[in-house]
C-alpha cells in the first residue's frame, strides 16, 4: 500500500512538471468552436431543430413535454416575473434605478451576456451586472443562485424574449484566456464521481439518468433563470452549477468565481443564434 | 510512469479484492449488494443501469440482464467497477474503487447481487 | 470468512504505513491533519475538491478535539489519501481534457 501511494505521489508529480508543456498554446477560435458544436448535436439528432435546443429534456421524452405543456398553461415562473419587474423599476434610495446601469435601460439586453470587461479583464454575467449597479448604488450585493436576483433576471431576460443569443469574444487575449479557461472547464472531468459537464450534457446528452433526460448543452443556458420543480423554487445557472458539481462529489466554486464566469462565458457563446428563452421551466 | 503506476495499483488491490473468488455468496451479500447498488449515496447503480427489480432506472450505462454472460470472469467484473476508466478512457463510469467510493468488500457483495440477474 | 481474510490482508498492508507514521498520540495524529491541510489546499487550487476528502478532514479535527487521536490519524489520513487522487486527478484532465472537445 505504501509502495502505491509512492508510486502515486511520484506520477503526480511527473505530471506538474509537464504542466507548462501541456499548457502550450492551441489556437483559439471561439466561432469554429461553436460551429463545430452545433453542428455536432445537429447531426446527432437531426429531429430536433437549431432553435428547439432552447427546450432541453422535452425534445427528448413525450412524457415531460406533455407535463409542461400543462404546467406552462400557469407558468411556475409567473411569480418570479412580476415581482422581478416590480423590483427592477423600484428607485433605489438614491433616486436611481436599475435602469441606469443598463443600456437601453436595461430592457431588451440580456441576449449579450456574459460580457467581457475590459476594465477588469474580467467576464461579467448579468447578474454580476446586477451586483455592480447595486453596490454603485450604495446597496449590498444579492447572493446570485436564487431568490431576489433570480426575479431580477427573470424579469430582465423576459424583455430579451426570442432575440439571438449574442456573446461576444473581442480579440483581446485576457477575454480569450477567460474563454478558454470556461472550455477548459467544461471538458474536464471532476469530482471523485469523474465527470466532466460533456460527460453527461454532450456524450449522455438524451439519455435517461434514472427517471430524468439528460439535457443537451446546446441550448441550456437559453432558459435560465428557471423554476425548477425539483427545488420547488426560482434559480440561476450558477445555481445549477453548483448542484452539478455537489452531483459529481465535488466541492462547488463560489457563484461569482472566475471558474463559473468563464464557464458561462464558453457555454452561452456555444448558444449563439439560438433564442432567449427564458424564464423557463424544468421538471 | 503514470499509466505502470496505476496498472500496478488495480493488479495489487484487485488481487485483494478477489480473496473470495469460489466461494458461493450468502443470501446476507446478495441482500447487501443489493442494498447499495440501490443506494444513491453508495454504488446508485440503478442511476445509469437497468436491472430487474430497480425502480427508475436510467440507461446511460448497458442493461443488466443475465450478468453472469456479460462478464463470466468476476476478476473483470471486479476490474470494471474497480476502474472502467483505465480500460475504456472514453468512459462515463465512475472508478468506485480507485476512487474509494466503495470498499473492495462492497465492490464484491455488489457483484454478488449483480451475478443473482 | 472473505472479510476477516480480507481485514487480515489489509492490516498487513497498511500495517508499514501506520509504523512509519507513529502509532496514535496527539502529536502523530495533528502531524497527519496538518499533512492533509497541505494537500487539500493544493486541490482547492486546482478547482478540485471532493466532497469527501472535506468531510473526512472535518472528522478527522473533530476526533482530534475530543481525543480520539487514532481515529484522528486515520481520518486524516483518509482525507490526504482523497485530496491526493482529486490533485492526480486534476493534474491528468490538464493533459486528458482535448481528447473531450468536440471538433
Amino acid at each position: 500500500m505504501r509502495l502505491i501511494i509512492m508510486a502515486l505521489m511520484g506520477a503526480s508529480f511527473a505530471l506538474f512538471g509537464s504542466l507548462a508543456s501541456a499548457r502550450a498554446a492551441t489556437p483559439i477560435n471561439p466561432q469554429a468552436d461553436m460551429k463545430a458544436f452545433q453542428g455536432y448535436f445537429l447531426k446527432r439528432f437531426p429531429k430536433v431543430p437549431l432553435a428547439a435546443y432552447v427546450n432541453g429534456p422535452y425534445n427528448f421524452s413525450k412524457s415531460e413535454a406533455d407535463q409542461w405543456k400543462q404546467i406552462m398553461e400557469f407558468p411556475p415562473y409567473q411569480f418570479a416575473l412580476d415581482t422581478g419587474k416590480s423590483v427592477f423599476n423600484t428607485k433605489f434610495p438614491n433616486g436611481k434605478d436599475y435602469a441606469s446601469c443598463f443600456p437601453n435601460g436595461g430592457v431588451g439586453i440580456a441576449q449579450n451576456y456574459p460580457m467581457f470587461d475590459p476594465k477588469t479583464g474580467r467576464v461579467v454575467t448579468l447578474g454580476i451586472a446586477i451586483n455592480r449597479c447595486r453596490v454603485a448604488n450604495g446597496l449590498k450585493k444579492l447572493k446570485l443562485t436564487t431568490g431576489p436576483m433570480a426575479d431580477i433576471l427573470a424579469y430582465m431576460t423576459s424583455t430579451s424574449d426570442g432575440k439571438p443569443i449574442n456573446v461576444v469574444v473581442p480579440n483581446n487575449p485576457k477575454a480569450l484566456a477567460a474563454y478558454r479557461a470556461g472550455k477548459e472547464y467544461f471538458y474536464s472531468r471532476r469530482g471523485q464521481l469523474n465527470f466532466s459537464c460533456a460527460s453527461c450534457h454532450v456524450q449522455e446528452a438524451g439519455m435517461h439518468l434514472r427517471g430524468n433526460v439528460l439535457a443537451p448543452a446546446l441550448g441550456m443556458t437559453a432558459a435560465f433563470p428557471l423554476y425548477r420543480s425539483k427545488w420547488g423554487n426560482m434559480g440561476t445557472l450558477v445555481r445549477r452549477f453548483i448542484g452539478c458539481n455537489k452531483k459529481v462529489h465535488s466541492v462547488p466554486a463560489k457563484p461569482d468565481s472566475a471558474a463559473y464566469r468563464d464557464l458561462a462565458y464558453f457555454l452561452t457563446y456555444m448558444n449563439n443564434g439560438l433564442p432567449v428563452s427564458g424564464p423557463g421551466a424544468r421538471p | 510512469m503514470n499509466l505502470r503506476a496505476s496498472m500496478l495499483g488495480l493488479s495489487l488491490l484487485a488481487g485483494l479484492g478477489v480473496a473470495g473468488v469460489g466461494q458461493a455468496a450468502t443470501p446476507a451479500q446478495i441482500a447487501a449488494g443489493q442494498k447499495i447498488a440501490e443506494t444513491t449515496t453508495l454504488g446508485n447503480c440503478d442511476a445509469c443501469h437497468m436491472f430487474t427489480g430497480a425502480t427508475e432506472a436510467g440507461n446511460v450505462g448497458p442493461a443488466l440482464q443475465n450478468v453472469k454472460s456479460m462478464v463470466p470472469n468476476r476478476k473483470e467484473f471486479y476490474a470494471i467497477i474497480y476502474d472502467e476508466e483505465a480500460r475504456n478512457p472514453q468512459t462515463v463510469m465512475p472508478a468506485f474503487g480507485k476512487n474509494h467510493i466503495l470498499s473492495p468488500e462492497q465492490i464484491n457483495d455488489v457483484i454478488d447481487f449483480m451475478y443473482t440477474k | 470468512m472473505r472479510k476477516t481474510a480480507m481485514m487480515a490482508v489489509a492490516a498487513i498492508m497498511f500495517a508499514p504505513l501506520m509504523a512509519q507514521a507513529g502509532g496514535p498520540s496527539k502529536a502523530n495524529s495533528a502531524k497527519a491533519i496538518a499533512s492533509a491541510a497541505a494537500r487539500i489546499k493544493i486541490a482547492a487550487g486546482m478547482n478540485d475538491q471532493w466532497l469527501a476528502t472535506l468531510a473526512a478532514f472535518k472528522a478527522a479535527n473533530a476526533a482530534q478535539a475530543k481525543g480520539d487521536f487514532a481515529l484522528a490519524q486515520s481520518k486524516a489520513m483518509t482525507a490526504a489519501t482523497l485530496a491526493n487522487l482529486s490533485i492526480q486527478q486534476a493534474s491528468a484532465q490538464k493533459k486528458l481534457w482535448v481528447n473531450e472537445v468536440i471538433k
